[in-house]
């Protein structure tokens, strides 16, 4: 039987990032998760130099702060005349702020010893060691995420279809957009514990792909990935437990030990990839039938 | 619902207006009026600035000098009575909503975010669509849709604003003759029912038979008036023919951008 909490965690980190990915997709900005995730990564190497705390809720606060500061520098280098083509922008900030952490992540452990295992499990993520004040991180932001989509549910949609329209709108005077970004910042810090810095940002896009592949409009879809999130959520734990099984029932080997992060990013991507196909199946299924009725008249 | 403070006040009132982009100077100098119950065209070459006029009019880009005045107050002020038709190419059409949920979202704009949408939303919605031909793709997914079809959701969703003044950027950009005249129709009738429609435009035809007024634009102001009066051959010379005292470089990147 996994971990309660873990389960818990999992589940609503699926349901937060269904909901935020939505977003994020339709906005055609699906590898701003990654970017905002490898940002954050220094601000928490850093807090924990400072701090020597194994608080995530400390160790957080570094991270949304080094995340805000990659955000700021994407729209820094998006302005101006001599502005940098989107891909270039969000690779540079990746890197960036990735090799200021990797420098940093040395030196800290040195000072802190025994912080090695830590800053890794946050760099790779360390689902089955999610603790219960992990997973109210997650919640608190689940929730608040939940308030403000639904508040701003319409100026979103305006926002993520046509931007430069919603300028020209009264809609232009809220504050929207930031809150958005804020709000995407504190999902990727508070999905940290689950999958880590390296794969955070993958339940980012394959939930919303997966669910913009099989509905037609806006809401339902962000539901659908929502829903999706949490039942993937919800039974990655439980898949990994039959996973190991299989393997000591196969082997004989009962000390094998699967990560959960992998196992949902994978359960997400397999998801997409089965919508995708299904898609094209029924793409060309129609396309034969429609030819076949072109040639009978 | 006029915004009765300045009945008086032109539909559109530039004066003095220089926009420079990076280095570029994209707009010189440039006077024009539109007065209220007007279609007015926009004409100009590539690269003309004629996007940069309509964006600088509704406030995306910021003027070095001049003045801008929409029925006698700031975009900010008028906002509310403005709509802005965008070049449809500069869309994600992939976008999961449908024709519906496009024109609906004109009605956004006139309804806090603390209220539900209503009936009366919905009615104006549909309304829009009705007037455009497109009631029985109402719950078409916008990306199955011809380009004609795409131009009139987006018209669709202005009307659903119930503005004043409407400004449309290429609207006939790859739109097939019948979504174009369709479109022109619309146009005309609004102008009619008292509106005023800016139109940045290309084809001279269309201007000198279906436009009142036009703005002839390369970089400086040509010529402003009515049709008749402005579009004279030496004008259309100047406007076309060689670039008057501005090189090659002076383009606007954002309508070579769009126009490809």
């Amino acid at each position: 039987m996994p971990d309660f909490a873990v389960i818990a965690g999992c589940a609503l980190a699926g349901i937060l990032y269904g909901l935020l990915g939505s977003f994020s997709l339709a906005r055609n900005q699906a590898l701003l998760g990654d970017v905002l995730s490898h940002a954050a990564w220094p601000g928490l190497v850093l807090m924990l130099g400072l701090t020597g705390s194994r608080n995530f809720a400390i160790l957080g606060i570094g991270a949304c702060l080094a995340g805000m500061a990659g955000m700021a520098i994407l729209d820094l280098l998006g302005r101006g005349s001599n502005r940098l083509k989107p891909d270039a922008r969000l690779a540079l900030v990746l890197s960036g702020f990735f090799a200021v952490g990797m420098l940093l992540a040395r030196p800290v452990q040195s000072i802190r010893p025994g912080s090695q295992g830590h800053l890794q499990a946050f760099l790779f993520g360390q689902t089955a060691a999610l603790v219960w004040s992990d997973v109210m991180v997650i919640a608190l932001v689940l929730a608040l995420s939940l308030v403000f989509a639904a508040s701003r549910w319409r100026d979103l949609t305006a926002l993520c279809f046509d931007p430069v329209w919603r300028q020209t709108t009264p809609a232009s005077n809220m504050a929207t957009s930031p809150l958005l970004d804020t709000i995407l910042v504190l999902g990727i810090v508070a999905g940290l514990p689950v999958a880590g810095v390296a794969l955070v940002s993958a339940l980012l896009v394959c939930l919303p792909v997966t669910a913009r592949v099989l509905t037609k409009r806006f809401l339902p879809g962000t539901g659908l990935a929502m829903l999706l999130g949490g039942l993937l959520g919800a039974s990655a734990p439980w898949m990994v437990m039959g996973l190991e099984s299989l393997a000591q029932h196969f082997h004989g080997d009962s000390t094998l030990r699967l990560p959960t992060g992998p196992v949902f990013v994978l359960a997400g991507s397999i998801c997409a990839a089965g919508a995708l196909a299904f898609r094209y199946l029924a793409r060309s299924r129609a396309k034969a039938t429609g030819a076949i009725n072109h040639a009978a008249n | 619902m006029l915004p009765e403070r300045y009945p008086a006040a032109p539909a559109l009132d530039v004066e003095d207006v220089t926009v420079v982009l990076g280095d570029r100077t994209v707009l010189w100098d440039i006077d024009a009026v539109v007065p209220r119950r007007t279609l007015c065209a926009v004409v100009g070459p590539n690269g003309a600035g004629k996007t940069t006029f309509i964006r600088a009019v509704i406030g995306l880009l910021q003027p070095i000098s001049g003045r801008i005045r929409i029925m006698g107050e700031s975009f900010a002020q008028a906002c509310r009575h403005v709509a802005y038709v965008p070049q449809r190419s500069g869309l994600d059409w992939d976008f999961p909503a449908t024709v519906l949920d496009v024109a609906t979202m004109g009605t956004y704009t006139s309804l806090p975010w603390w209220r539900q949408l209503g009936n009366e939303q919905r009615r104006r919605a549909k309304a829009a669509l009705e007037t455009v031909g497109l009631s029985d793709l109402a719950s078409r997914s916008i990306g199955e849709l011809s380009g004609g079809q795409q131009q009139r959701v987006l018209l669709a969703r202005a009307l659903a604003q119930e503005p004043e003044l409407f400004l449309l950027d290429e609207p006939f950009q790859g739109v097939d003759a019948a979504s174009e005249a369709s479109i022109l129709a619309t146009l005309t009738s609004l102008r009619d029912s008292g509106r005023t429609v800016i139109v940045v435009h290309h084809d001279l035809h269309t201007v000198a038979e279906r436009f009142d007024r036009a703005i002839l634009l390369n970089v400086r102001k040509i010529a402003d008036g009515p049709v008749s009066e402005c579009m004279t051959e030496s004008n259309l010379r100047r406007t076309f023919g060689a670039r008057v005292g501005f090189d090659e470089r002076n383009t606007d990147p954002r309508s070579m951008a769009t126009d490809a």
